[in-house]
C-alpha cells in the first residue's frame, strides 16, 4: 500500500464527499441542538438542526473510503491536482451559499 | 455547556487560530520566496524558516482549532445564529457558511499536505496544497472575527 497514494485519495475523495453532502439530496445526518437528538434520513424544512456535523461526518468517511482506494492505486496522480480539485468545490460551496447575499 | 466554559473555548480557539496564522503563513512565505543563505532584515526573517519544521504544528493547530469551534458551534447555532443572524443579518450568516465549509475543505487537504511535506520531491504540492491552507486559515481567521463583532456568543 502506498502512503502517498493513500494520502492523495483520501483528501481528493474527503472533498469530493463533503461537496456531494451539501450540494446533492442525499441522506442527511443531523444534530437537533433544543432535543441533542441526532438523526439520519429525515430533513424536515424550517427545523432548527445542524447539518454541518453531518456533512463533515460524510467527508471523513469519504477520506477513509479514498485512503484505502489510493493506496491501491499502481502510480499515484500527481500533487498538482489536488488544490484545483479543492479550489473548485471551495467556489461551488461558496456560490451555494450566494443565497445569503441577496 | 455554561456561558463561562463557552466564553472560555471561543477564547481558546481564537487564540489557537492565531497561533495557526503564523505557523502557516511563514510556512507559506518560506515555499514561495525561499531565503538562501545569511540575510537580515524583516522581510527575510519572516521567509528564512525551516519550513517543513511547520507542518506538525499545522496539522496540530488547525485540528485544536476546528475541534474548539466545534465544541462552540452548538452554542452559537442556537444563540447568536438562530435568534440574531438568520433574522437580521443574513450575509453574516452566509459568510458563516462559507467558514464552515472552508473548515471542512482544509481537514480534507491534511492528508495530502502531510504527505507533500514529507517528500522532498513534491514542491509545486508544497506550493499550492501549502498556499490553501494559508488561504483557508486566513479566511476563517477574518470572518471569524466579523462575524463574532456582528454577533458573537
Amino acid at each position: 500500500m502506498s502512503r502517498a497514494g493513500a494520502a492523495w485519495g483520501a483528501t481528493v475523495i474527503a472533498i469530493a464527499a463533503y461537496t456531494a453532502a451539501v450540494l446533492l439530496p442525499l441522506p442527511p445526518l443531523q444534530y437537533l441542538p433544543h432535543t441533542s437528538v441526532w438523526r439520519y434520513g429525515i430533513d424536515h424544512p424550517g427545523e432548527v438542526v445542524v447539518r454541518w456535523f453531518g456533512f463533515v461526518a460524510y467527508a471523513f468517511a469519504g477520506g477513509v473510503a479514498g485512503a484505502l482506494l489510493g493506496g491501491a492505486l499502481v502510480r499515484r496522480p500527481p500533487w498538482a491536482l489536488v488544490a484545483p480539485a479543492a479550489l473548485l468545490a471551495w467556489l461551488a460551496l461558496a456560490a451555494h451559499e450566494l443565497k445569503w447575499f441577496r | 455547556m455554561s456561558y463561562v466554559a463557552t466564553v472560555v473555548v471561543l477564547v481558546l480557539h481564537g487564540v489557537s487560530a492565531m497561533l495557526l496564522i503564523g505557523a502557516v503563513t511563514h510556512q507559506a512565505l518560506a515555499v514561495w520566496a525561499p531565503v538562501h543563505g545569511v540575510h537580515e532584515g524583516w522581510w527575510s526573517a519572516l521567509r528564512g524558516v525551516h519550513a517543513q519544521r511547520y507542518a506538525t504544528a499545522v496539522v496540530v493547530l488547525f485540528l485544536a482549532t476546528m475541534a474548539l469551534g466545534a465544541i462552540d458551534y452548538v452554542p452559537f447555532r442556537i444563540g447568536a445564529r438562530e435568534q440574531y443572524l438568520d433574522v437580521h443579518v443574513h450575509w453574516a450568516t452566509g459568510l458563516f457558511e462559507i467558514k464552515e465549509h472552508t473548515a471542512a475543505l482544509v481537514l480534507a487537504l491534511l492528508p495530502a499536505y502531510w504527505a507533500v511535506w514529507r517528500n522532498v520531491e513534491a514542491v509545486r504540492g508544497r506550493r499550492s496544497i501549502t498556499t490553501l491552507l494559508a488561504f483557508g486559515a486566513w479566511w476563517n481567521f477574518v470572518v471569524g472575527h466579523i462575524v463574532n463583532n456582528v454577533r458573537g456568543l
